[in-house]
């Protein structure tokens, strides 16, 4: 595909080797006794479907071994995932996600074909397939300034479709202004009332801006400890086997500051740390924020993404926060104040997910 | 990489209300929380009874150790109010020796318009004349003396007359914004001293400053607005004019009044967005 938003259009038509892929992993796990999370993403990973058959069965070997244990996730636009990989999928514990703009006209602005053909009637069939085996798959949503009318619409369709975790994202590197602003904040309004509707109508189903908002409330105590930090937690690897602190950085290229070392020589550990010391630093313009503590200023991915620098916040961020978090905190209060069950456990018993799939008598985690 | 400049721009929200609901430690800090309130489907499912208990026991063990508590009374909400944005005096007098008497607007007709400005921001004033809890009123009464030739005012507490208790004229749904008009009527129940001469003035600017201070106080999770009747008057020259006429200046202040009521408002909602509640 070449949707018009990515941040890591075709070029060059580089291709990961299996023996990349191994180093990856064995790098990986080298210091870690915990399981590590292998996420294949790309470009479209589903084009190399073979590659990560071999890498899983790979991972299976190392586990054997004793050398490491592996659990793993795949981003798709969904056009190459057919019956027999979403077999491997659900027999090796693979969580997909999948991107998909939602209604029509928002999918189809931005989401084309190498011949600019639209996309969203191929994946129809395609989202289905993969709602009826993972109906807790991740429908990962991005929202453009010209799509964002769209908006409360797609996330009804989606879920009307089966889905149930919705990562609905801004396209931050958009040129965002006052009136794309506006309908953005109704959408989410519309959301507000109908993320209500749904809780209790006792539906469930995790969307994100609510869900992370509410949480940071909720988890105020830890919640920034848990959020991801650059060069930290996880490290995106480029089909040469370079490697960067985060997705958005291999376009940047192995040339660039940004590349922190590769699967052969490994992390160069000083470079890795000054970025992330770069990602620690402290925005002066969200010093005196009374938001600071539940907004995701701190995220230098996508500080760069949008300003082209890591310690510079993004205007188009900051001004979601402020959109968002109070929406988020209306719906809340609502809920909370009704005693809504769903809600209650949702946010507040930790054993909410398993509890949940043991009630759709599942056996896959979402 | 994009290295270019946005359109819209970074801005620290100042005050922000604490969320009107609990961190989780201070839900779990009541053991009956969740476990009176099952989901519909987990109820009546023996199998996911024993589920239930276990899980909810491994909740407790984890964040049994919080003394936070969750009665919603403790869950401490921050309270904020706008300042009190000025146009229009909201100043005068009327009785027998005033010659230009100001022209009162209705609660009915201020409520109008701010709930027309406000709907247009998508806040829908659903709730109705909300008593406020602990926010009182005493009644104040006025007298003066003449000392030397100079008038004095004195003001002092009423002994006739109980504490009044605020009563909020409009909020939304989920009690997120409250308004307040300031309204001739409401003077004296504001602890506007009564005047038991024949002139009563009116400041009703200065009681709506006084309010909206009250109200920033609170700590209820909601964002008040107080506007007051800009009293315009009817102006000097006209007040001579036959009594048709006297209606038609009445009305023209009245209309001038709405339009000061509307800067107001505007204002408020402008420092709503501020707040992040737009
Ligand atoms: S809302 Fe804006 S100013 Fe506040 S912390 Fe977030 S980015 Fe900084």
């Amino acid at each position: 595909m070449r949707c018009r938003y990515c941040y890591a259009p075709p070029h060059g038509g580089a291709q990961m080797s299996l023996e990349t892929g191994r180093r990856a992993m064995e790098l990986a796990c080298a210091d870690s006794e915990a399981s590590c999370g292998v996420v294949f993403f790309g470009g479209e990973p589903l084009l190399r479907k073979g590659l990560i058959r071999d890498l899983v069965a790979y991972g299976q070997e190392l586990q054997r071994a004793g050398r490491g244990r592996f659990h793993y996730k795949l981003t798709t636009n969904g056009l190459a995932l057919d019956e027999d990989f979403l077999a491997f999928a659900v027999d090796n514990d693979i969580l997909i996600a999948l991107s998909h703009d939602g209604v029509q006209e928002a999918h189809d602005r931005h989401r084309r074909l190498r011949n600019d053909r639209a996309s969203w009637s191929v994946l129809e069939s395609r989202l289905r397939a993969l709602l009826a085996v993972r109906p807790y798959a991740s429908i990962m949503t991005v929202v453009n300034p010209d799509t964002a009318e769209h908006l409360h619409d797609s996330v009804e369709y989606l879920m009307q479709e089966g889905a149930r975790y919705l990562i609905v994202m801004l396209n931050y590197d958009a040129q965002w202004n006052n009136a794309s602003f506006r309908v953005l904040r109704r959408q989410l309004r519309r959301l507000g009332d109908s993320y209500l509707r749904w809780t209790r109508a006792d539906r469930r189903f995790y969307l994100s801006p609510f869900e992370v908002k509410i949480a940071s409330h909720v988890d105020g105590h830890c919640w920034q400890e848990k959020r991801c930090e650059l060069g930290r937690r996880q490290l995106s690897i480029d089909p040469s086997g370079n490697i960067y602190p985060c997705v958005q950085f291999p376009s940047a290229g192995a040339e660039s500051e940004w590349c922190i070392g590769d699967v052969r020589g490994g992390v160069d550990e000083e470079r890795r740390s000054a970025i992330h010391a770069l990602g620690q630093h402290k925005h002066d313009s969200c010093a005196n924020c009374a938001l600071q503590k539940r907004c995701a200023h701190t995220c230098g991915c996508l500080n760069w993404q949008a300003t082209g620098r890591v310690d510079t916040v993004s205007p188009v961020l900051c001004r979601y926060e402020r959109s968002m978090i109070p929406i988020a905190d209306r719906v809340a209060k609502v809920l909370y104040r009704e005693r809504n069950p769903v809600f209650l456990h949702k946010q507040y018993n930790a054993a909410y997910p398993i509890l949940s799939l043991l009630d759709d008598g599942q056996t896959s985690t979402p | 990489m994009p290295r270019r400049s946005l359109p819209v721009k970074t801005r620290a929200v100042h005050k922000y209300p604490t969320p009107g609901y609990p961190t989780r430690p201070q839900a779990l800090a009541d053991p009956e929380l969740l476990a009176e309130n099952l989901p519909r489907t987990w109820r009546g499912r023996p199998e996911m009874a024993g589920a239930v208990v276990a899980f909810l026991a491994l909740n407790a063990c984890q964040h049994g150790s919080s003394k936070e508590s969750l009665a919603e009374s403790e869950v401490r909400l921050s309270g904020a109010a706008a300042p009190v944005f000025v146009h229009g005096e909201g100043r005068g007098a009327m009785g027998c020796v005033v010659v230009s008497p100001p022209a009162f607007l209705s609660e009915e007709e201020a409520l109008q318009v701010i709930g027309e400005e406000l709907e247009g921001h998508h806040l829908v004033l659903t709730q109705f004349d909300i008593p406020i809890e602990g926010l009182t009123f005493g009644q104040k009464e006025e007298s003066w003396t003449s000392e030397n030739g100079e008038f004095l005012s004195e003001v002092f507490d009423d002994p006739d007359r109980p504490a009044v208790t605020f009563t909020l004229d409009r909020a939304t749904a989920d009690g997120n914004v409250g308004v307040e008009f300031v309204s001739r009527k409401d003077y004296h129940d504001l602890g506007g001293p009564r005047n038991y001469s024949t002139v009563q003035g009116f400041d009703l600017l200065e009681i709506s400053g006084r309010l909206s201070v009250d109200l920033g106080q609170r700590e209820d999770g909601c964002y008040y607005g107080v506007f007051y009747d800009p009293m315009e008057n009817y102006g000097r020259s006209n007040w001579m004019e036959p009594t048709h006429q006297m209606h038609a200046t009445r009305a023209d202040a009245k209309e001038r009044s709405e339009e000061l009521l509307r800067l107001q408002v505007r204002n408020f909602l402008t420092w709503l967005e501020g707040q992040g509640v737009l």
